[in-house]
Parts: C-alpha cells; structure tokens; sequence
C-alpha cells in the first residue's frame, strides 16, 4: 500500500520490523527482499511517486520531479553540480541505466586496503548474476547505437585505443533519448517498476513525500525513524514514527551521511561523511558537417577505456563515454551568452559531446546546512586535476578522430580547436592548457563512500555485512558504503551489494 | 553612458589568492561586492513596473524584476521571452537560502558590476551594448563564485526560454516523443 505524505493530515505512529529509508537501487531492492522475506517492511521516500503517466519528458517540469533540490544542488563553491534522485525509485528514474559490475581490481583493493570482507568476485557472482537476470541486463546492440555514440566507436578504432558496448537495463526501449527526465515507455527495468512493486505485493507498506528526519537509536540500538510528511510543495505538515528493529539506510552517499549526522549517531573515530567520492565528469563538444542528432536514441551505449585502469594508485583514472542533453541542458553547458551562444545553440543537430569521468581520488565531505539540507563539501585535489586535462584531451582527440570540424572545451576562458595536429605529442599541453581543468563546470552523478564499510571500526562506519559499527540494527545499503570509488556506473553494485546485505539483515532479524 | 575603464578586469594579486583559496576568498569578494552595493540597493527606487505585474509578483521585489527582465533580454532573445516571469515562479519553490544568493547576484549585476566594468549607472539603466559589456566582465571574470553565480542566471534564462517549444525549430530539435496523451 502506498500512502502520499502530502495528502494525510494527522501525525501518525507506526511499528513494524523493518524501515527503509530511500527507494532507489539500494532501498528498493531492500524492501523487496525483506517484504518477500515475510517482515513488515515500511518504506519511505522523500519524493513523490512519478508514475510513467507523468513523464512528459519536458526538462524544465521532470527535473524539479525526480532530482534533489530541482536538479541543481551544488557543492560548497558551486563548480560541481551534484545530481541526485528523489522520487520513488531514486536515480534509477533518471540514470542512464548503465550496466557493470563491481571491477575484480576495485574489490581486491577493498580486501587489502580497507578490511573488507566476504565481498570477492567470486562470492559476490550468484548477487550479480541474480540482480543482472532480475533486471533484464543485456548488452545494447549495436544497430541501437546512435551516431554520438558512432562518434566515440569511431574515434575509439581510428586511434587504436581501448573501448567496446555497453550494457542497460532496458526492455523495449523507444529509443526516444530522454532517459534523464524519466522513461514514459516504462522501458526502463529499475527499482521503480521492477522492486517497489513487488515489495508492495509482497506486503510492504510505502510512505512517499515523507522525508527521515532522524534515526532513533537507544544504547548503540537502532530503534526507528522520525519523518516530516510532506506538502506538494514540500513543507512539513505533520509527522510520522516509525519503530522498528532494524533500520535500513538507503538515501545516496549524500542523504544518508546528512541524515547520520542529522541523528548524532555515534561515531567515536570521525569516520561519517568523511570520504565522498563523486566521479565529476566535465563535457568536450565536437562539431560535425553532418547531422548528430545527440538527442535521439539511446544516450550511452558505447565507451573509451584506454584512460582508465582501475588497479590502485593507477595514473590512468578517467572514464569516456557519451554525454548529450536536451536544449536547456546543452544551453547551460555551452559557452557564453546573447548572440555567441546562440550561435552554438544553432548547431544543435551537428554536436557530438563526450564527457570525461574522473575514477575520483579526491575525498570530500558531507555535513548538514542550517536549514538541514546537505551540504557537500568536495573540491578537485591535485591529482585529479591532473585526470581531468588527461581526459578533456583525450576526449578532444576521439572527437577529431571521429570526424569533428572544430572541437569546443567549455571552459573559462573556453578552448576552441579547429584542427587536432595542437592536440598530438608535445603541443598537447597548450592546446588545452591544464586552466581549462581547473575552470570548466562538473557535474557528479555518482555519489559514494560516505559511510564506508570495512571490518576496522577505526577506518570504516559500517561493517563489511552493512551494519553499523555503533548501532546494532542500522543498515546501509546504498553507494556510502564503498570504501572507495568504483570508476564505473553504480547502480547494479548498489542493487547487487543491497541484495547481499539483505541476507544479513534477515539473519539480524531472525536472531 | 560613460565608460570609465576596461570592463574586463585583469588579473589581479587578489584574483590569483582566490583562484588557490577558491572559497574563503570567494565568498569574501562576493560579500565586498554586496556590502558596496547595499546602499543602492536600499535604494530600489525608480523602477517602474506595471501594477498588475506589481500585484502578482510572488518572490520577487519590483525592481529585482526589472533587473532580471533586463538581464534575460541579453542572455537570450531580447523580447521573446520574459524571464523575470518565469524567475518569479521558478524562485518561488527554491530553498530559502538559494533564492537569497541568487537575488544577491541580481543586485550584482545590477549596482557592483557595472562599477567594476567602469560604468557610473546601475546595469537596468545602461543601454543593450553597456549591459553586453557588463555581463562579459562576469562571464570572464577571474573569480569563480562571481562566474558561478552569473552562470546561476544564465541557467535561469536558458531555462526560460529554451523549456518554449517556439525556441526549438532554430535548433532544429523537434521535441519529445512521449506519447501523445501527454503532450
């Protein structure tokens, strides 16, 4: 049963075995789990429920929908724009339903340098293998390719550089482009169709417009959750209680961390909200003779991986891939104003952008701001920088070797290159000089760590089975608890982690 | 209107400390900039808006909508689209707190930056080719909380006018394809 926060009109108190808080991979997938366990599961969502009825694919309405803050939070200094989920379903809305596994590089580094247990490659296969079958994962064929994409594949041969397909999670997709504003075909096979749904059948019972305010904990035990019901316009009206046994945290590295701040839970070693990783990625536009058409098809189907290693203190930290936006995401990413802009905005159809996806080193914070929304604090170290001109200039090359005119660096001043022969061997560093990575816009579609897990309480906050290390009872489920970043899209480890700590949590329970 | 000097600043020894402490500084120069511009902000007199504009403003003040109608008829097409409009309902649902800093950007544009930019008149005053000036002096500007915050506003007008269905043909993007009960 789903109830809208916005229409109830007195505080309510509930009891129930388990709370979830979130319904995106992570708390999706753990409602289901729980409520087809046979618990009493309450779920609860800050956002309202979207249903595919309403996805009218015009941006200026479905971001303020399904994004945090209307699709424009921002980091401390505002260079970073952090995109985020908050409807039923969580990102899994609006992502672009990428599909990979957690690296076998990324999960030995979790064993040797983080304490991670019981998560190798080999124990975690029948979770991917379950949550991949579940969510119809399939790679895209290459007749779906766009030609943004044919861009990348071309440039990709021509140099010689490694890449390949990628896979989704989509069942007869239309191929409209809008991916990032909600799917209206239902193509999509994420938490909203394919577990809320079943856990709603299951018997689980769903609060939307119901944002966590804090988790109630007693002697280092997890014992429920106080919520703010929310208006249409998301003011609180009334409140709801919720006790429970166990409570399931599962609002994106950046909302949980808030909330475990928010309710002061113990943290003797300073460890919550301490390691965020975001993977910021930054656009490089080409300028084609012919149509690109960027808009239409499926926005992401093909990557560049020469640049990326995923090995420890690898020098090679950037993801390629394809980035393409509707007209007022392009607008706000191209450069300038008036007339100049304008005269980008009329080439439209003959751009082709790449984007360059940092494999992030850099640690940034979340803390919580005065009015109790989050604050993320994350500013580019060094290192990354460095990642980050790699990566423009590399994307730079792909774009001319698959047959860009002119290629556009949107930063501040923007760089403009009409030929490639600045961007080879030594010329490479004027041609994009490294100020271009320190000016041009982010944007962060991939929160993680801020709640890492690890078998050291010193060095972790949850344990490698996603329990808490001070409070018995309070699970994590979501991306806060990768002790590092993963360097590829998160949704199926989030699913596929939420899936395994499942097991734990039942075992809690039962116990 | 008068032009006192360049209206691109160069780089200055207080440019380059922001640029390494991007965010101390940042807010600091922005606050300098307000600071000076308080008194003529207090000063909202002599904007002249219709009174059933007046009247059904919901966030903005009259004559931060005046400064927003201006600024949108620079960052995109002069007179196809009234932006300070769709700023009044867009602000309305932000958090209190964003709202604030945006309009504190408003009232940059409006008294600080044409300062800064050699002009002696407030940014609704000066003509269409002071005001291209002005705004180019931010756009540039080597200090990056002022260059995000004029991106906040240009993010504004873009939304405006670019969420139109009359601004798609000259993109030759044909728009969605969602099924047509929800068009």
């Amino acid at each position: 049963m789903i109830h809208q926060g916005r229409k109830l009109s007195a505080d309510t108190n509930l009891d129930a075995d388990v709370v979830v808080i979130g319904t995106g991979a992570g708390g999706g997938m753990a409602m289901r789990e729980l409520a087809a366990a046979g618990y009493q599961v309450v779920g609860l969502e800050e956002g309202p429920l979207v249903e595919t009825s309403q996805m009218t694919q015009l941006e200026d309405e479905m971001l303020p929908k399904l994004y945090q803050e209307r699709g424009g939070r921002m980091n401390q200094d505002f260079s970073i724009r952090v995109l985020g989920g908050r409807c039923v379903g969580g990102s899994t809305v609006h992502n672009i339903n990428l599909c990979k596994r957690l690296a076998p590089e990324v999960l030995q580094a979790w064993e040797r340098g983080h304490a991670v247990s019981g998560l190798s490659e080999k124990e975690l296969a029948p979770f991917f293998e379950s949550v991949e079958s579940e969510l119809s994962v399939s790679l895209i064929p290459e007749s779906d390719r766009n030609e943004n994409n044919r861009v990348l594949e071309r440039g990709v041969h021509k140099l010689g550089w490694k890449g390949g397909p990628l896979q989704h999670n989509r069942v007869g997709c239309q191929k409209s482009g809008f991916c990032e504003v909600g799917c209206p075909f239902a193509a999509k096979q994420n938490a909203a169709k394919v577990l809320v749904p079943a856990a709603l059948a299951a018997g689980a019972t769903l609060y939307t417009d119901t944002q966590a305010l804090r988790i109630l904990h007693e002697a280092g035990r997890a014992t429920g959750v106080v919520a703010a019901l929310l208006d249409a316009r998301g003011q609180r009206h009334h409140t709801l209680t919720v006790k429970a046994k166990a409570v399931v945290l599962a609002g994106s590295a950046i909302g949980s961390a808030a909330l475990a701040k928010k309710s002061a839970l113990p943290d003797p070693h300073q460890q919550q909200g301490q390691r965020l990783h975001l993977h910021p990625g930054a656009p490089v536009v080409g300028l084609f003779e012919e149509v690109i058409d960027g808009f239409r098809g499926i926005p992401q189907s093909y990557e560049c991986t020469e640049w990326l290693d995923l090995s420890p203190n690898s020098d090679r930290r950037v993801w390629i891939t394809t980035a393409f936006a509707h007209p007022i995401g392009a607008a706000v990413t191209l450069p300038g104003f008036g007339k100049t802009h304008f005269e980008w905005m009329q080439r439209y159809r003959h751009i082709s952008v790449l984007t360059a996806m940092l494999h992030d080193e850099t640690s940034g914070s979340v803390g919580v701001k005065s009015d109790g929304r989050a604050q993320v604090e994350y500013t580019l170290n060094e290192a990354d920088r460095d990642q980050l001109a790699k990566g423009l200039r590399a994307c730079a090359r792909l774009l001319f070797a698959g047959g860009a005119k002119r290629v556009l660096v949107p930063s501040h001043p923007p760089v403009e290159l009409g030929d490639e022969s600045a961007l080879i061997g030594g010329g490479s560093i004027t041609a994009i000089p490294r100020s271009a990575a320190e000016s041009i816009g982010l944007a962060a579609a991939h929160p993680m760590s801020s709640l890492p897990m690890g078998d050291d309480p010193k060095r972790s906050v949850v344990t490698s089975r996603g329990q808490h290390h001070q409070v018995r009872g309070l699970f994590v489920v979501d991306g806060s608890v990768f002790p590092t970043s993963i360097g590829g899209p998160p949704q199926i480890p989030i699913y596929t982690l939420s899936k395994y700590f499942c097991t734990h949590i039942a075992h809690f329970l039962k116990s | 209107m008068r032009r006192l000097r360049s209206a691109r600043p160069s780089a200055t020894p207080l440019a380059v400390a922001v640029r390494s402490r991007r965010r101390f500084l940042g807010w600091l120069s922005l606050g300098l900039v307000a600071g000076a511009t308080g008194v003529a902000v207090l000063r909202a007199t002599g904007y002249e808006v219709p009174a059933d504009v007046r009247g059904r403003l919901k966030v903005l003040s009259p004559w931060e909508y005046v400064v927003l109608r201006a600024i949108g008829d620079r960052l995109v097409a002069p007179g196809e689209v009234n932006v300070a409009d769709f700023a009044d309902s867009y602000l309305e649902d932000m958090a209190a707190s964003d709202r604030a800093d945006l309009l504190k950007m408003v009232a940059v544009v409006e008294h600080g930056a044409p300062l800064a930019a050699g002009y002696i008149h407030r940014f609704s005053a000066l003509s269409a080719t002071e005001q291209d000036a002005v705004l180019t002096s931010l756009n540039e500007s080597s200090l990056p909380l002022i260059r995000a915050g004029f991106e906040a506003l240009k993010a504004i007008a873009f939304m405006a006018y670019y969420r139109l269905p009359a601004s798609w043909p000259a993109l030759g993007y044909p728009g969605p394809v969602a099924p047509r009960s929800l068009q």
